[in-house]
């Protein structure tokens, strides 16, 4: 198992409602060379149960593992272990994206004699040779999402956690994306895949989980998920699950 | 084994410094527009700003100034003489110097400056007859008082003094022009530097402190607005190394301006015409060797504390402009409390004690030239440890989550309906 969530609660609290769960009870797992797709509508919990997988959030309860290594007791290791994409590239604009890949590759301690070639295959590999030595500030959103992707990859983690990597993005880029995610689950990689569109779901991920107001509400492949509510496409047992407008009214992922 | 370990994570957390520090690097050089423009700033103004303030650097200023204290003036010997050639200077206050030594009385404060006039019987004939002003340069109004006492004396009035010196005995040489000795007292001898004290380090501290906190709100406030901070923090290092590689680089930073500012103040001291009119009033405005190597390795602690209580400053706020609009109350609150401080005299045996003013007392011991090892030792040493503190306070504050996400817990104690205070 390279993640695994048990029984993972994390409570948030605002004036208008007062504490309330944003995520509760959450538990699944994503196994090696598999791409496991958290589907929910917008403020579901799956950015906040992706943020407790990376460390940035504590859990109130439950335990977390990225590749054998618990979030809350270890988490320096569990960071080695994964790479984290999200919609904001968050760039440094003053940094080239060989630089950032430099910088990045140093800090999570990656062998430094094979750190150049790991650029090169991955400037490569994204087709980013073009742009690889202009400065970030001048790139086009496409364009910095594929440095995001590259610098989560530079360490070659065994787990990938993104979070809706698409999420304004244009179609040809969209598609090197879904390449290139298709590419990490034939390395063997885990890929965490957080996403609201049901296509991209479907026609990536392995296995879905289909979280709203903090739970997971429904498990499985997508003929599984198919059998077990009877429906043709995947958007229809999303709205069986999660139900239709309202469904959403939950929290801040 | 413990050692080893500890050792190793040394030199981990080191590489994650210097990687840190090398992209910071990068980015302030490739923006180097904006500091570029602060160095010019205070390499222009840095000599003006020092005119400006209370300190007088400069002989024109010296002659110009009218102070409104009044300076206690001893005199030994004949009183009634000074009063007489002084009776337009109604700011000063004359009084008869009995048994006290001169220097004694200026080092204990009795007064500001000591004239004394040769005693009638006992200048010898065919001697000169000498006028002694004795006076501490350490204290900017003395050394104007000083001059005006000197010009009363030695120009306009000098035919009256002759005839007066004659009345009291001194006749045998009623043509001679009666010889005036300044005798600047103690530390002023030591170092030429003195008069800079009063303002030059409050000055260093407000230009550190201007630079440290921009540097600090730019890489911890802002990085966190952007989601940057968030993604450094997903990275396998520690969050201190984080908060050192930026205490490193905008100390160093923040020590451009005020070395370009230092330079500038020293060349504007050697010009010829500042050094010819100081030179007209026995005046010397210059910075001994010893004392610009004091003053360089001091503006170090000040940077590193300032810059480290900026860091701290910075990681309390989510929002990079309501730490703009919070800075300047900080920046006042900062430099008003150091400079209130140092002013005080009766807390001058704890002035070491305390981090970040303890870094400016020093040196302005330095410019006095009364520093000595030990204090540069100790003040540098508590104000590199409370720095290495706040880094660490900081630090914690990195992984907040409040700040870092904007997540809200439950507040600990709730006010019910009727006021009742329940604690979760």
């Amino acid at each position: 198992m390279t993640i695994r969530a048990e029984g993972v609660k994390k409570w948030f609290y605002d004036r208008k409602r007062g504490e309330f769960p944003a995520v509760d009870d959450v538990s699944f797992e994503c196994k090696k060379g598999e791409v496991f797709g958290l589907l929910g509508p917008n403020g579901a919990g799956k950015t906040t149960t992706l943020m407790i997988i990376t460390t940035i959030l504590k859990p109130d309860a439950g335990k977390v593992e990225v590749n054998g290594f618990d979030v809350a007791t270890n988490p320096e290791s569990a960071r080695l272990n994964f790479g984290f994409v999200s919609a904001d590239a968050a760039l440094y604009d003053l940094l080239t994206p060989r630089e950032t890949l430099e910088f990045v590759g140093k800090l999570s301690k990656y062998p430094k004699e094979k750190l150049a070639a790991r650029i090169d295959e991955l400037i490569k590999l994204l087709d980013m040779s073009s742009f690889a030595d202009t400065r970030c500030q001048a790139l086009s959103t496409g364009m910095k999402q594929r440095v995001a992707i590259a610098r989560a990859l530079v360490h070659d983690p065994p787990v990938v956690i993104m979070d809706e990597p698409t999420s304004g993005l244009d179609v040809p880029t969209m598609q090197s994306v879904y390449q290139l995610v298709r590419q990490c689950r034939e390395m063997g990689k885990c890929v965490l895949f957080s996403t609201h569109i049901m296509s991209e779901a479907e026609k990536l991920c392995d296995r879905i989980g289909i979280i709203n107001k903090g739970k997971v509400l429904a498990m499985g492949t997508l003929s599984e998920l198919k059998e077990q509510y009877a429906k043709s496409d995947l958007e229809e047992i999303f709205l069986a699950v999660v139900g239709g407008i309202g469904g959403n009214e939950n929290n801040g992922s | 084994m413990p050692l080893l370990v500890a050792l190793g994570a040394m030199k981990t957390m080191g590489h994650e410094i210097l990687t840190l520090m090398h992209k910071e690097i990068i980015e302030t050089i490739r923006e180097f527009k904006s500091l570029g423009l602060f160095i010019g700033f205070c390499a222009v103004f840095f000599p003006m700003f020092l005119l400006f303030g209370t300190t007088q650097i400069s002989a024109a200023l010296i002659e110009d100034q009218i102070s409104n204290q009044r300076g206690k003036i001893g005199v030994k010997g004949d009183i009634d003489l000074v009063r007489d050639v002084l009776k337009e200077k109604k700011e000063l206050d004359i009084s008869p110097l009995y048994d006290i030594e001169p220097v004694k009385s200026i080092e204990d404060d009795v007064y500001d400056i000591v004239v004394v006039v040769p005693d009638s019987k006992k200048t010898a004939a065919g001697e000169k007859p000498t006028i002694d002003v004795f006076y501490d340069s350490h204290s900017e109004g003395t050394i104007s008082w000083a001059v005006e006492v000197a010009a009363a004396m030695s120009s306009s009035q000098m035919k009256m003094l002759r005839t007066k010196l004659k009345k009291v005995g001194v006749d045998s040489y009623s043509n001679t022009i009666p010889k005036i000795n300044y005798k600047g007292i103690s530390h002023v001898e030591i170092s030429g530097a003195a008069p800079l004290s009063e303002t030059l380090p409050t000055v260093i501290l407000f230009f550190i402190t201007t630079v440290a906190i921009g540097g600090a709100i730019g890489g911890i406030t802002m990085e966190r607005e952007n989601k940057r901070l968030a993604q450094l923090l997903l990275l396998p290092i520690k969050r201190s190394s984080i908060l050192y590689s930026l205490l490193l680089v905008v100390s160093a930073i923040s020590l451009l301006p005020v070395l370009a500012g230092l330079f500038s103040l020293s060349w504007a001291l050697s010009l010829d015409e500042i050094a010819d009119r100081l030179k007209m009033h026995n005046l010397t405005v210059t910075v001994p060797p010893e004392t610009i190597l004091w003053i360089l390795l001091l503006t170090v602690p000040i940077a590193i504390s300032v810059t480290a209580s900026s860091i701290l400053f910075s990681c309390y706020y989510r929002i990079a402009q309501q730490a703009r609009g919070y800075s300047l109350i900080y920046m006042v609150v900062l430099n008003g409390i150091v400079r209130y401080i140092i002013t005080f005299k009766s807390l001058e045996s704890i002035l070491l004690y305390i981090p970040i003013v303890n870094s400016v007392y020093v040196m302005q011991q330095a410019l006095d030239g009364k520093v000595t090892a030990f204090q540069i030792i100790i003040a540098t040493l508590i104000t590199l440890a409370t720095s290495a503190w706040m880094i660490e306070a900081g630090a914690k504050k990195l992984s907040d989550e409040k700040l870092l996400v904007g997540v809200e817990r439950a507040p600990k104690f709730q006010i019910l309906g009727k006021g009742a205070l329940i604690n979760r």
